[in-house]
């Protein structure tokens, strides 16, 4: 019992950690760098390194730290990356169950569209007046940071997903060959 | 999608979200958000440090400390650059009177807050320069939304929109959704309200054609709005938008600070 107790705060201080990482870290880079959502590759990890019930509380948690230092409508985030972490968990379990390298590439996408999805709906029903939220479909500024945020995510997920891979055998970097 | 949710278990994961949504919106994790903001201020202006120094800003010449000395300096600093401008264009008379109230800041004496960037606001995806800057002060430190922000130099760069008890949130004034009530030095002292354009420049639009407007003519904040008192310096014109054909004109400033690699501001309570 201890011993879930300490994993479970260990969870959560690692989860704070990354959602400060996030917020004065990467949000100061330069551009395109600070469009890289480093809560959802930590996300979609958290499903090949944890349980789904260590993934529910990382991906909680990360909304819960991310709400609360940001200055967007409170529920935003944790809403958003749970749902996300629910996208995921479905993908992994019933379509992309490999783990192969392709896998995780595939699931990053996945993960960053479906995210976008949920947070711009999320705002919608949070944000009532709607300023911060109009015609951004027309943006260029909002596909630009998309594109971005998805070569990023992709970039950093092969890099992790192949050091891990050297290091573990639960991980295949490429397709089975066809026999 | 369906599946998952007929296995009961995982509703508790919503409820658990749902609890934590209510207990923030009815107050009872107040006390567990205002500790974990003011936990995080000594680590995450370092963080935000290190990310700005890879944008090649100069962020370890500037300290809290050394902030209040600076804006002691650049008050008077201030003052004597506006004169010197007005100084061409105006009659003596105009001049004295000016004086007076542009050097407000030296004969009011406002309190001004010293403040750290800890993150910028990437979530609505406005461009680099426009996006909103979040300070590590807050409520419990006398902000309040509205209140101007100054730069190290003392130039306007944006105002406060929102606060939290430790935290506050401000637009930039090259931010489309950041308005100044202003007023440009010409003949005429123009006034009108400024807002950003493309995260690059300041436009104020709607200007009544009969208005005498020239490039380099300087845009300051007009204190007829918000917060902020009258006379800090925001930018400079670069162009003049007037058409013979149209009723309005328009103006193109260039703020005279930099926006991209702030690392501390002041907050100016009047």
């Amino acid at each position: 019992m201890s011993k879930q107790i300490i994993k479970y705060v260990l969870l959560l201080i690692g989860a704070a950690i990354l959602a400060l990482l996030q917020f004065s870290f990467i949000s100061a880079l330069p551009w395109p760098f600070n469009n890289f959502e480093l809560s959802l590759v930590a996300i979609v990890f958290s499903f090949l390194l944890f349980n789904k019930k260590d993934s529910w509380i990382i991906a909680i948690a990360l909304g819960f730290f991310t709400d609360l230092w940001l200055f967007h409508p409170y529920g935003t985030a944790i809403l958003s990356l749970f749902f996300t972490a629910v996208v995921i968990y479905l993908v992994l379990e019933n379509l992309l169950t490999n783990r192969s390298l392709y896998s995780f590439l595939l699931i990053t996408i996945i993960a960053v569209l479906v995210n976008t999805i949920f947070t711009r709906i999320f705002l919608v029903i949070f944000d009532w007046s709607g300023a911060n939220t109009s015609h951004f479909l027309t943006s260029s500024l909002f596909w630009g940071s998309l594109m971005w945020n998805l070569i990023l995510s992709l970039v950093v997920v092969g890099f992790i997903f192949s050091v891990l891979a050297l290091l573990s055998r639960r991980l295949k970097p490429f397709f089975l060959k066809r026999r | 999608m369906l599946l998952f949710w007929k296995q009961r278990n995982y509703w508790h994961w919503l409820v658990v979200i749902l609890l934590i949504l209510i207990f923030h919106w009815v107050g009872l994790l107040h006390p567990v958000e205002n500790y974990l903001a003011k936990f995080i201020r000594p680590v995450s202006q370092s963080l935000y440090n290190i990310g700005s120094w890879f944008k090649g800003g100069p962020y370890d010449e500037l300290s809290i400390e050394s902030l209040e000395v600076k804006l002691e300096q650049t008050e008077s600093d201030l003052a004597l650059a506006i004169i010197d401008q007005t100084k061409l264009e105006l009659l003596t008379e105009e001049n004295d009177k000016l004086r007076q109230q542009l050097n407000f800041l030296d004969n009011n004496h406002y309190e001004a807050v010293s403040a750290n960037i800890v993150s910028r606001q990437n979530l609505f995806n406005a461009a680099d320069n426009a996006q909103d800057i979040i300070l590590d002060k807050g409520v419990k430190d006398g902000l309040r939304p509205g209140l101007g922000v100054i730069n190290e130099s003392g130039i306007v760069i944006g105002k406060i929109v929102e606060v939290k008890d430790h935290s506050a949130r401000a637009c930039l004034t090259t931010g489309s959704d950041c308005q100044l009530a202003a007023a440009l030095l010409n003949d005429s002292k123009t006034i009108g309200l400024s807002e950003g354009e493309l995260g690059l420049t300041i436009k104020m639009d709607f200007i009544p054609q009969m208005e005498k407007i020239k490039a380099n003519d300087i845009l300051i904040t007009s204190g007829l709005g918000d917060d902020i008192p009258r006379g800090l310096v925001i930018g400079r014109v670069a162009q003049v938008n007037n058409q013979s054909n149209e009723i309005w004109q328009d103006v193109t400033i260039e703020p005279l600070a930099s926006l991209h690699n702030l690392t501390v501001v002041s907050v100016i309570i009047p």
